[in-house]
């Protein structure tokens, strides 16, 4: 996309500029129906923003609802194993619903309350955000539908039987590759039709401007509390910060806060699935060419033609072919790196933590905690990593059974 | 051939006819089915065609259009497929204006120079992208008009008064007024206060306004005829060709139109 408008200078805290771009990324892809709603919800939140009403309300939902702030886990057991850097965890696990997607959900309720919407949208791909969504609509009160792919229905029975206890209705979306992406065209197309009476809570850095920003901003308190957390028990900022990517929610969530600090790294760690050489991963920064996906132009994994492709990770939270506008500027302005941890990698990053730590993470975290894993060993014992462990490996069980039930070493039989 | 498009549009309005623009899923049920269902439906007075290249996430669909060209994408139709179709078309003779209706990642992956390029020398009229945003316009139309090429803009019934501006004031051959607050699919009924919205916008506008999403039959097309200058029907030709055995598609299709350019020529 030839960019309206590109300014090298601006500060990439600074970003997006007022039509939703980061460099070239982000804008507003969508047709003219959804327009009004986009500057409608642009406007609102600008609003709240600035209304310290609604960051006190937003605060005290975090805290008293939500459980924050999360520990930062000085991983003392890994760290004399791996001989090299030490490594702390961000909790996002201990978050009421175990994963990072609440902070990002009681943000968005708050602004769909203000903006007088009483029924509420998702897409959902692990089940994670639905039921995130399906949690603060049942605090609030509001009516909550959500999209998730025929697919990942199945894969994720129980948390279709979670929304459901919490009062949320659940469409199962047979289009396309009935994943995250086609139940994300299938929300869409509902908000084109309901615009007027319904807000979309969005559950990742993704989709049309103002999201990835409204997103960022609601997850960015995990890189705040990281960062003074990591100034009191070790008394200086990290070396570097590795945090797991689909969307990239919970990576920018940590990576913002930090941006301005020059000297701490950021890494991303995508799914490569089977293995980037192979044609099941979804690791977007590596194999992708920037395109638009969902109102967004950012890397997509597509092929020659801009047909949008199919993906794989064990992690179903991991498998948007597309990424959010600021990782993609991130990573061109080459303030964040972006590599990836197969799903093998990740199964042994997952028992690692569990022997080591007494922790189950997300399989999307243990994409992470690899890469982290991986890192330790070269550096020096001083340095510091922060990974951030987005989710709890509860939801996880069933696939890691299936995985390596019957090869899992050691313990009573 | 972007001119041809704007006289038209101004013909139809002296001689108070409204125009017939119907959609064509390139590839759908197959490449030579679609060209029979375009050939048959230029033949029997389509005044223009929107030829629909499939994308994998058309988000701006309802389930017949996703299921076609679902359908079309898995039997191997490319993005060239549709110089391919122009082609055959212009070399069959058929002169009416042809635009190609897609998402905007394909033209992006294609390459926009390369996309005019091609579309202006296989004698294709322009361009309709749902989700390519008015804000966006200015940095394709002088590409486009260099090639005479249009591109066609949308205004919906969410469009403020603002935007509504905004379009009028891009200078195309007409305007794409979604007739319903949602996606493509054929409807029972015209939705309610249609008729009355349009009035009050042909009222406000320069340029001519052609009426799509939800039209069905030649009666609703001949109604919206009365208050637009132009209609398009999608999912109605495309669920009436999901019906029809290959062998009778262009028969069917033919005849679906004409009573549609018949409905449209009667008031
Ligand atoms: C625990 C967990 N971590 C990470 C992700 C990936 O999303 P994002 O990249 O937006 O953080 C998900 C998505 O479902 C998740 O459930």
């Amino acid at each position: 996309m030839r960019s309206s408008r590109r300014n090298p200078a601006a500060e990439p805290a600074h970003l997006p500029d007022p039509e939703g771009f980061f460099g070239p990324y982000g804008g507003q892809y969508v047709p003219e129906t959804l327009m009004v709603a986009l500057r409608e919800l642009g406007e609102a939140y600008t609003k709240a923003r600035r209304d310290p009403r609604f960051q006190r309300e937003f605060q005290y939902y975090l805290a008293e609802y939500d459980g924050r702030p999360t520990p930062l886990t000085f991983a003392s057991n890994l760290t004399r194993a791996l001989k090299g850097a030490r490594l702390y965890l961000k909790r996002e696990d201990l978050n009421h619903t175990g994963a990072h997607k609440i902070n990002n959900c009681l943000g968005q309720i708050l602004l769909a309350r203000r903006m007088g919407k009483k029924r509420i949208i998702a897409e959902t791909g692990a089940g994670q955000h639905g039921v995130a969504t399906a949690t603060v609509c049942a605090l609030f009160g509001v009516k909550c539908e959500v999209f998730m792919g025929e697919e990942d229905v199945r894969r994720q029975a129980l948390n279709v039987f979670r929304m459901r206890l919490l009062g949320a209705q659940v469409h199962a979306v047979s289009s396309g590759t009935r994943t995250l992406k086609d139940a994300m065209s299938e929300a869409i197309r509902d908000w084109v039709t309901n615009v007027r009476t319904t807000y979309y809570l969005i559950g990742s850095t993704a989709g049309p401007h103002p999201y990835p920003m409204i997103v960022r901003d609601f997850q960015k308190v995990i890189g705040e509390e990281a960062r003074r957390q990591v100034l009191r028990q070790a008394g200086r900022l990290p070396d570097a910060l590795v945090a797991c990517v689909n969307g990239g929610s919970n990576a920018i969530g940590l990576f913002y806060p930090f941006l301005k600090d020059r000297q701490v790294r950021m890494v991303g760690v995508e799914a490569a699935g089977d293995g980037v050489k192979t044609k099941r991963h979804a690791a977007t920064m590596a194999k992708g060419k920037p395109g638009i996906l969902h109102g967004s132009y950012s890397y997509v994994l597509q092929d020659k033609d801009g047909q949008i492709a199919e993906t794989h990770s064990i992690s179903a939270g991991l498998d948007y072919p597309g990424v959010g506008p600021e990782h993609a500027w991130l990573r061109d302005t080459k303030r964040a790196s972006y590599v990836s941890a197969t799903d093998q990698q990740a199964l042994e990053a997952f028992q690692a933590l569990a022997r080591h730590e007494g922790i189950l993470p997300a399989l999307e975290s243990a994409h992470a905690a690899y890469h982290a894993m991986k890192m330790a060993p070269r550096l020096s014992k001083k340095s510091i990593l922060i990974v951030n462990l987005s989710g709890r490996g509860d939801k996880d069980v069933n696939t890691v059974l299936e995985r390596l039930g019957s090869k899992l070493k050691g313990g009573a039989p | 051939m972007s001119f041809q498009l704007q006289r038209m549009f101004q013909t139809a309005r002296l001689q108070r006819r409204p125009l017939f623009l119907p959609y064509i899923c390139l590839g759908y049920p197959s490449y030579q089915a679609s060209l029979q269902a375009a050939q048959a439906a230029l033949a029997a007075g389509a005044s223009a065609l929107e030829l629909g290249v499939p994308f994998s996430d058309p988000i701006a669909d309802g389930p017949t259009l996703q299921k076609a060209t679902h359908y079309s994408l898995q039997h191997g139709t490319k993005f060239a497929d549709v110089f391919r179709m122009i082609q055959d078309l212009r070399r069959a003779g058929f002169r009416q204006p042809l635009l190609v209706m897609s998402y905007l990642n394909l033209v992006e992956q294609f390459g926009w120079e390369d996309f005019a390029a091609a579309l202006s020398k296989t004698g294709g009229d322009g361009a309709i992208l749902p989700d390519l945003p008015l804000e966006k316009f200015p940095l394709f139309t002088p590409l486009m008009r260099s090639k005479n090429l249009a591109l066609i803009p949308f205004i919906a019934p969410t469009s403020s008064p603002q935007r509504i501006k905004m379009a009028d004031a891009q200078g195309a051959p007409f305007l794409y007024y979604v007739s319903v607050t949602g996606v493509t699919g054929a409807r029972k009924t015209l939705p309610s206060g249609l008729l009355r919205a349009l009035r009050t916008l042909g009222d406000r506008l320069e340029t001519p306004l052609v009426v799509g999403f939800g039209i069905s039959n030649p009666a609703q097309a001949a109604q919206v005829g009365k208050v637009a200058d132009g209609v398009i029907i999608a999912s109605a030709l495309v669920q009436l060709i999901s019906k029809t055995p290959v062998s009778k598609i262009s028969g069917v299709v033919g005849r679906f139109c004409g009573q549609v350019v018949n409905a449209l020529h009667e008031f």
